[in-house]
């Protein structure tokens, strides 16, 4: 009794953290939005194709990350080659880069295919989520134990039946949390939509853009936020119905797990890599040429001018000091929606309660648009006059970010099995102690890849800084977007170096963490 | 148990601590400070800002509101809790917005304009030894087919400009026959300026496809060359103008502070900085344009569609339009 009491009064924390950052604004302007014309909105032909094109271009987006993310988290993280760390990182490079840059770099393959261009907004999904897939399975995948695939092969079940029965079993958290995430970054995906669609496409969510900024039409975008709500709440439901895995995954070390390539692993190995040649070392690649190219030749002049304010003072901050408020806002965004995060995963992982999951996950399946107008109608005055404030930004970056936190975190708490929790609780263990001494060594590699995507996506998060941004507050996507917003040449390389100095951040980041990462391991074996 | 209960009790303090930090920024708040929404494209320096701060005594906080459509929205929806004592930026679209909404105290004040008009990049025709389009009517010619990039009226200003150039060159109902032929002509659409400029048009950094692209009659200015000549012009037959409007907000706080600031937008400093800073005409007619820019940007003796009233057919046009291009 005791014991559930505690319970409840740790819930206060993330209850507190939703209920004010995501509920409160949310419902006051679905509330502003709210007439008796609801009905007659929702059977518009428009309404309905957007509510259609966002529903099957998710699914498909999501199927085709996880075909393909499978093979290349197979190769990156069950295999050790030379350069496999480095190209881990370049897949996550995406993740952070705004979508007008993503638009750009992707500028030979929408040529290419210039005919068909929901086509290429299939592929920008892939180019920016398929990291997802590839690391949490990624990072699950590395720690099977390789006997139990030995052991399968021993009993006779070889190749496709193996991989179906007993690899893809065991994954099976990791792949319905990864794919459950990929599916809501898509059915939300705006820029991108907006942006490679041409204005043209409409999903939900570029649909409530152009009624909430353009037309103040504030009951259609009552209408479909409150649509995708229900979108995300059906998706959770199935990911519910089929992802909680039944199979305990038997955890070995790392560096015993991973193995030198093998004759056999060559035809995935060069998909694998054939891939990400074609879909990230290419178009990241333009973005060097173009950051490195005056009038036709190379140089470094754009990176001299990042420390400047752009051809005519275009900037109200400095580059380098835009990389400084994005570092803070990171930090502080990632730090909060950790504790928040890490707090809930345990917590889910022991009362195991459908509707606390659900809401945690509610604010990754909606509109940030939405969100943005409700913040500007909640925070202006007493009694919380939040949108004064800095701390908005990372406030609702960690709101944003805490969902794919609990996911990847409670995924991996999930996956360790009931069996060695209830061994610690006979051993007389408490809860905190089994936390500490049994789960937190164990799922580490799974925290410190909650942790990278909370940086990472408040890093390249656009939509709430854009919200409202004092111009001393400017981040990293907003001083980008601004350059790119004007004709001239130094603007646009000035955009170009930005991106490149993005791309070099991400992959520093994540290159080093995965070398602390393995050389812990390694000296764990000596 | 202990220690989770202790982190829960440092985020919470945490959580008031940094609410309670929000609310001072606000406090601070004196009749000596003025906040001024503007919208993503405004640019003003920090040494226009010291200057108007040295005249008033009154310190400025820019806050950035989107689009002009998105601040006029915004300005709309928190009109009893403002974001802001003062506007700039507000078009002549959205100033009927505005108005109707009693968002502003008083009047709207021209501070600048800007004409949207087709580009071209002209070394792309000297190159390819084809004349260049002489006006809006040769972009639906088969010598033009597939060269043009403009941007959607319905998430783009520029594209909505370019419309109400379109209904005023040729009528009421014989623009859409204008729109189906340029779109039989294959252009391209994009859903904003930065798109259409940068990866598609032929004569900017992006060196892209389309040698044609709807954007100002400032921008070949910003593109000129080694040899001292721009590689772009501009079609000024057919252009829209663009006038961008400040004012005070009915619910300012500081109304006075936000006065002095709508009068200092049409001082001499700040109207002759306008054309470098934003590519922008300064509304007050003394002031010279610089150099390049009479002899590459000159403003449009006779723009178009002045006589429309975009915001009453706002509406009609972007139906029109999205028939024609959904279809």
């Amino acid at each position: 009794m005791v014991r559930h009491l505690r319970r409840l009064a740790l819930w206060v924390a993330p209850a507190t953290f939703v209920a004010v950052l995501f509920a409160w604004p949310m419902s006051s302007i679905l509330l502003a939005g709210f007439d008796t014309t609801w009905f007659e909105v929702l059977g518009r032909e428009q309404v309905l194709n957007a509510i259609w094109f966002t529903t099957w271009q998710a699914l498909v987006s999501t199927i085709l990350c996880v075909a393909i993310g499978l093979p290349i988290a197979f190769v990156l993280y069950r295999r050790r080659f030379f350069g496999s760390v480095f190209l881990r990182s370049i897949l996550v490079v995406p993740f952070v880069l705004p979508s007008i840059v993503v638009a750009i770099a992707l500028t030979n393959l929408r040529n290419l295919l210039a005919d068909s261009t929901i086509l290429v907004i299939l592929i920008a999904h892939l180019f920016l989520n398929v990291s997802l897939v590839v690391r949490v399975v990624g990072t699950a995948w590395s720690m099977l134990d390789r006997e139990t695939d030995e052991a399968a092969e021993v009993d006779g079940a070889t190749g496709f039946r193996k991989f179906v029965f007993v690899t893809l079993a065991q994954l099976r958290p990791a792949l319905i949390s990864s794919a459950a995430l990929v599916f809501l970054f898509c059915a939300t995906s705006f820029a991108v939509v907006l942006t490679i669609g041409g204005g043209e496409v409409q999903s939900i969510e570029t649909a409530i853009y152009v009624a909430l900024t353009q037309r103040l039409d504030l009951q259609t975008a009552a209408v479909l936020a409150v649509v995708q709500t229900l979108i995300t709440v059906l998706a959770f439901m199935l990911t519910r119905k089929f992802g909680n895995s039944s199979f305990a995954i038997e955890l070995s070390p790392e560096a015993e797990a991973i193995t030198q390539i093998r004759r056999r692993d060559l035809p995935i190995l060069f998909f694998s890599l054939a891939t990400i040649f074609l879909l990230f070392v290419v178009p990241l690649g333009a973005l060097f040429v173009k950051a490195f190219t005056k009038t036709g030749q190379f140089s470094i002049a754009a990176f001299e001018s990042l420390s400047g304010y752009g051809a005519r003072n275009l900037l109200d901050i400095t580059v380098f000091e835009a990389a400084g408020n994005s570092t803070r806002n990171a930090i502080v965004a990632a730090s909060i929606a950790m504790a928040v995060g890490v707090l809930t995963a345990w917590l889910l992982a022991r009362t195991k309660s459908r509707w606390a999951e659900l809401l945690v996950m509610l604010p990754l399946g909606v509109s940030t648009v939405v969100l943005g107008f409700g913040y500007l109608l909640t925070f202006g005055g007493e009694p919380l006059p939040l949108r004064q404030s800095w701390l908005v930004v990372p406030l609702v970056q960690a709101l944003i970010t805490t969902p794919l936190v609990v996911r990847i975190v409670y995924a991996a708490i999930a996956s360790l099995g009931e069996n060695t929790r209830e061994a610690a609780v006979n051993a007389g263990a408490d809860s905190w102690q089994i936390w500490r001494f049994i789960e937190t060594p164990s799922i580490r590699p799974a925290l410190a890849t909650a942790f990278g995507f909370a940086v990472l996506s408040s890093l390249g998060e656009f939509g709430s800084s854009a919200l409202l941004a004092y111009s001393d507050q400017a981040t990293l996507p907003v001083v980008l977007m601004r350059l790119i917003s004007r004709p001239g040449e130094q603007n646009y390389s000035m955009a170009m170096a930005t991106s490149v100095l993005l791309i070099l951040i991400v992959v520093i980041l994540v290159s080093a963490s995965e070398l602390i990462r393995t050389r812990r391991r390694r000296s764990l074996d000596a | 148990m202990q220690k989770p209960i202790r982190n829960l009790a440092i985020l919470v303090i945490s959580f008031f601590v940094s609410s309670a930090l929000a609310s001072c920024s606000t406090a601070t708040e004196t009749s000596n400070e003025i906040t001024v929404a503007v919208h993503d494209s405004v640019i003003i320096s920090d040494a226009l800002l010291a200057e108007f701060e040295l005249q008033s005594g009154t310190t400025v906080k820019i806050v950035r509101a989107g689009d002009a459509g998105a601040m006029t929205n915004k300005l709309v929806l928190t009109k009893d809790q403002p974001i802001a004592d003062a506007v700039y930026g507000i078009d002549n679209i959205f100033a009927g917005v505005a108005k109707a909404n009693n968002v502003i105290d008083g009047k709207l004040t021209a501070i600048n304009y800007g004409d949207v008009c087709m580009n071209y990049d002209r070394l792309w025709f000297a190159k390819n030894e084809q004349a260049a389009p002489a006006n809006i009517r040769d972009l639906v010619k088969p010598e033009f087919n597939g060269l043009t990039v403009v941007q959607n009226p319905n998430t783009s200003s520029s594209g909505l400009a370019f419309i109400a150039a379109t209904v005023s060159v040729f009528g009421q109902t014989e623009y859409k026959t204008y729109w189906q032929q340029l779109k039989d002509n294959n252009v391209k659409v994009t859903a904003g300026w930065e798109d259409a400029y940068f990866t598609d048009f032929s004569g900017s950094s992006g060196k892209g496809a389309y040698p044609i692209v709807l954007s100002y009659s400032s921008s070949p200015a910003a593109e000129i060359r080694e040899d001292g000549l721009s590689q772009t012009e501009a079609l000024l037959d057919s252009c829209y103008r663009q006038t961008e409007y400040a004012g005070v907000l009915t619910k300012a706080k500081n109304k006075a502070g936000a006065e002095k600031f709508v009068q200092f937008l049409l001082s001499n400093s700040f109207q002759s900085a306008l054309p470098e800073s934003m590519y922008v005409y300064p509304i007050v007619p003394t002031i010279a344009l610089p150099e390049a820019w009479q002899q590459f940007a000159p403003v449009t003796a006779k723009p178009v569609g002045g006589e429309l009233d975009p915001n009453a057919n706002r509406e009609q046009w972007l139906k029109a339009w999205s028939d024609i291009f959904a279809g």
